[in-house]
């Protein structure tokens, strides 16, 4: 075993109470820089939150990660902190000073090092380190609050709140000076609100659409600085939502093509009735009626309802096969419920009370009602997207207004228009309603644009390719040709009202050669084969296609409110017809 | 906050050190004892007596400095009464020969009939001379301590004498009634360890004197140290360590009292015309050392080099014109120094 001198063992006995010292100081140090952490996470969330301030995005800033900035550095300086390796020269002579040891520390420690052994400097590192285990080390160096660090992250988070609450002056000037920053703000809140407004949990595709819309609205809000980046995000939005509603025209052309066969029927005529107004609302209210109502029917009224659902899912079949297969499950539920209530019936008398006969007639309705459930929720989902598609569209009109921009973008929706659009949407002003009237008859739908909208008038007309439906159906299969905006009044209006909307919506044949010009549709979804002369489709099976669209355009409030009575009256009097 | 006391020696310190030599203890039991017996006679004029002592213990001069009656001459008589030393006075006057303090040869007859020069030791031959006002001498005279004082020995003809150990020279100077004086030269000041200021004593300090002085009986102090035990405590004094931070410390210190010195004080770039020689150092850390022995220490601390500072170096910086003009003073420039310099 080697012995070893004092001033050796005097020496490791230092460097053993240096390091206890240490570890004070390191608990001290991190205490610090947590703090100081903390004022450098404020500050970098103070520079984020006037970098925002200066692009009017405050709101849009995440309160977690703004709390989370300095919690994270204070954490991360303070963990980095306990890592940096002291000097025992440097803990000596903090030790030194904290502790007023006079230098006892640091002579000792150079004394160690020096190996020197004569009598003195052994007593002096003797007398440092009995000096050192004496010393509290909490009282040396006391776990004080920084409160420096403390008061500067204070007024940092200070600062930045009233920078984050106070308004912007250049954005206010800039605003000011450009409208356009305050209605694409405008725009952006109404989205928002329109996504506020859709139902939720209500079904997936709802639920979808609700945070499309929101997520845009917010995407809308963050760029409404500039109006148009704020536009393309609208109009990015806009078209997420049309290929949202890629199957509605299908859905729409389907119910009506079954409403005839629904009104045979005294249990079936709410719905369609409510297929006739077009109101996909109403519909899906009427539909779920109509399950409900499947529950508590009689066999002979299950039997009934069943042919007319069997009749017409029939019809559906060559429009839609998801609303026929809605249908047809309906009927066969029904149809399953009408015979086990039979068969119930005819086996009373023997064995009363047969229980899986009774389960048999229950489980059927039960599928009925399910499969209407189903044709409610489609409905209600195309509700859904047709007012926010609507909404949207006014949107953007609104925000092109503010930008100068006065074209319709309506080709987005219906191919066949959107050259014909532009043309009207260039001239910019004064284009009349008899103009547009007259473009509108050509068949080539013209007749659809927001200026028109703008204008008066002719801007009522919410379906410019649906006057083109019965030549082939071009346009007519969207049904939304943005013919309409909300921004449009009539005191602009020329002429007759009425002989304008005559000329739009008179339902025509149009004579056809069979070639397809470019920006028409080659198939009518209408009819089954549109052969190469002149349309074929049943006039029943169009005519509710007219009266639905003028029906959204009032529940939407795309038709100005001076002339919703008129357009209605127009098709309810088409309907009589 | 006071974690520790600064002035008591740790626990467990043995009376003797390994080799058996002075421990601290001893050191500050022996300071204490001259201390209180100088005490008894002196009134007042701790930090003198503290001064003074540091002076003996370190092996180097005094030079007191205060208007008469005050007590300097007092004093160093005490504190030869303390000690078991020879112990001389010389009083300095213009007509003061420099043999009349170093000696003389003189003819003797010789018990064969013949005769010899036989060196005949002045008053300097003694362990602690009393240079009572110095600063009356003539130059010639005054110089004639400057080889006794750094040599510690005497030449007279062509003999040189060595002076007893130890050999301390504690001289007084009488700061007014200059006319008939001569200053002492900066190399005879630069041979002193300390420059002592006595200031007046105060209201009580007075009152004590005037009891103890006027009564039926004075007090006698009594020896409490022999030559050869301050011998000891004085190589003892010189074994305490010091830091190397402690050293540059003290030489910072000196090096910013040049005016030469870059990272000097503007003070004393504008009013030293000169600043203290390595001979000052010296003087300062051995002082240093020193009190911190008294002060219950092994090792010199900050502190000490600080306490030491104005006595160790106000007589070794030379001041201009503009500091008479401005009545700017050495210890003035000193604390400036002193605040200024870093410890680090």
């Amino acid at each position: 075993m080697t012995m070893l001198t004092p001033a050796a063992t005097y020496h490791a006995e230092l460097r053993q109470q240096l390091e206890s010292v240490g570890r004070a100081i390191s608990v001290q140090r991190g205490l610090i820089w947590l703090a100081r952490g903390l004022v450098v996470g404020c500050a970098v969330v103070f520079g984020v939150i006037v970098y925002a301030w200066t692009r009017d995005s405050v709101k849009t800033l995440p309160i977690p990660l703004l709390v989370a900035i300095p919690i994270a550095a204070a954490l991360l300086m303070a963990i980095a902190s306990l890592f940096i390796r002291h000097k025992p020269r440097e803990l000596a002579r903090r030790i030194d000073r904290a502790a007023r040891l006079h230098e006892r520390s640091m002579t000792a420690f150079e004394l160690g090092t020096t190996g020197v052994e004569f009598p003195l400097a052994i007593a002096q590192m003797r007398d440092a380190v009995e000096h050192l285990k004496r010393v509290d080390l909490l009282e040396a160096f006391p776990l004080r609050v920084p409160r420096n660090e403390l008061m500067a992250a204070f007024f940092v988070v200070l600062v930045a709140g009233i920078v984050a609450f106070s308004p912007n002056p250049w954005l206010l000037r800039a605003r000011a000076s450009n409208p356009s920053i305050t209605i694409a703000l405008e725009q952006a809140q109404r989205v928002q609100r329109l996504a506020d407004s859709l139902p939720q949990n209500d079904s997936a595709e709802t639920d979808a659409l609700r945070q499309l819309v929101s997520k845009g609205a917010r995407t809308m809000e963050a760029r409404s600085n500039e109006p148009d980046a704020a536009l393309n995000a609208l109009q990015d939005l806009e078209e997420q939502v049309q290929a949202m509603s890629a199957g509605d025209d299908q859905l729409s052309a389907a119910l009506a093509a079954v409403s005839s066969a629904l009104a045979g029927d005294q249990a079936t005529q709410s719905l369609s009735d409510a297929i006739n107004t077009g109101d996909m609302r109403q519909i899906s209210q009427s539909a779920k009626d109509l399950a409900q109502a499947m529950q508590s029917m009689s066999p002979q009224d299950q039997q009934r309802v069943s042919q007319v659902l069997r009749d017409a899912s029939n019809k559906a079949g060559r429009v839609s096969q998801s609303l026929a297969n809605q249908l047809s499950n309906a009927a066969n539920g029904l149809q399953q419920a009408a015979a086990a209530a039979g068969a119930d019936q005819s086996q009373a008398g023997a064995q009363a009370g047969d229980g899986q006969q009774q389960q048999g007639a229950a489980s059927g309705a039960q599928a009925a009602s399910d499969a209407m459930n189903q044709l409610s929720d489609s409905a209600a989902s195309a509700d859904a997207r047709q007012r926010a598609a609507s909404q949207l569209e006014s949107s953007r009109n609104a925000l092109e207004r503010a930008l100068g921009r006065t074209q319709s973008r309506s080709g987005s929706n219906s191919s066949n228009s959107s050259s014909n659009t532009n043309q009207s949407g260039a001239n910019g002003q004064g284009q009349s309603g008899d103009q547009t009237g007259a473009q509108s008859q050509d068949g080539t739908g013209q007749g659809q644009n927001g200026q028109n909208g703008q204008q008066g008038g002719a801007g009522t007309n919410p379906n410019g390719g649906g006057a083109q439906s019965p030549d082939g159906g071009d346009g007519g299969d969207t049904g939304q040709g943005g013919g309409y905006s909300t921004g449009g009044e009539a005191q602009n209006h020329q002429g007759d009202p009425l002989r304008q909307l005559d000329g739009m919506f008179d339902p025509q044949q149009v004579a056809s050669n069979g070639n397809v010009s470019p920006n028409e549709s080659s198939v009518n979804p209408y009819t089954s084969d549109a052969g190469t002369g002149d349309a074929q489709a049943e006039p029943e099976s169009v005519q509710p296609r007219y009266s639905n669209q003028p029906t959204q355009g009032n529940d939407s409030g795309t038709i100005p409110l001076g002339m919703r009575d008129l357009v209605k009256d127009y098709f309810s009097s088409l309907d009589q017809k | 906050m006071s974690v520790l006391p600064a002035n008591i020696p740790p626990s467990g310190t043995p009376q003797q050190s390994p080799q058996g030599g002075p421990t601290p203890y001893r050191f500050i039991e022996t300071a204490r004892a001259i201390e209180a017996e100088v005490g008894q006679v002196i009134i007042g004029q701790g930090e003198v007596v503290r001064g003074v002592l540091t002076c003996l213990l370190a092996g180097g001069h005094a030079l007191l400095e205060g208007i008469p009656g005050l007590g300097k001459t007092l004093l160093v008589r005490t504190i030869g009464d303390t000690l078991d030393l020879t112990f001389s006075r010389v009083q300095f006057t213009p007509d003061l020969m420099p043999a009349d303090i170093t000696g003389t040869s003189i003819l003797r007859d010789t018990p064969d009939g013949m005769r010899s020069f036989e060196f005949q030791p002045g008053p300097l031959f003694a362990n602690l001379v009393l240079a009572d006002e110095v600063n009356r001498a003539t130059p010639k005279t005054q110089s004639a301590l400057l080889e006794a004082m750094q040599e510690r020995r005497v030449t007279a003809g062509r003999t040189t004498h060595t002076l007893p150990e130890p050999f301390f020279v504690l001289a007084t100077q009488n700061p007014i009634e200059m006319e008939g004086t001569y200053p002492l030269p900066e190399a005879q000041l630069d041979r002193f360890l300390f420059k002592l200021t006595v200031p007046y004593p105060s209201e009580d300090d007075l009152l004590r004197i005037a009891q103890v002085t006027t009564g039926a009986s004075l007090p006698h102090p009594s020896r409490v140290a022999t030559g050869a035990a301050l011998l000891e405590l004085m190589h003892f004094a010189r074994e305490v360590p010091a830091a190397e931070s402690v050293m540059r410390f003290a030489v910072r210190i000196v090096r910013r009292t040049n005016p030469e010195t870059p990272d000097a004080p503007p003070e004393v770039k504008r009013f030293a015309r000169y600043g203290s020689s390595p001979r000052g150092l010296q003087s300062l850390v051995l002082g240093a050392k020193v009190r911190a022995l008294l002060e219950g220490r092994y090792n010199v601390a900050f502190e000490d080099i600080r306490a030491v500072a104005l006595p160790a170096l106000r007589h070794r910086i030379i001041l201009g014109f503009e500091a008479d003009a401005e009545a700017i003073t050495t210890d003035k420039l000193i604390h400036d120094v002193v605040a200024t310099t870093p410890e680090e």
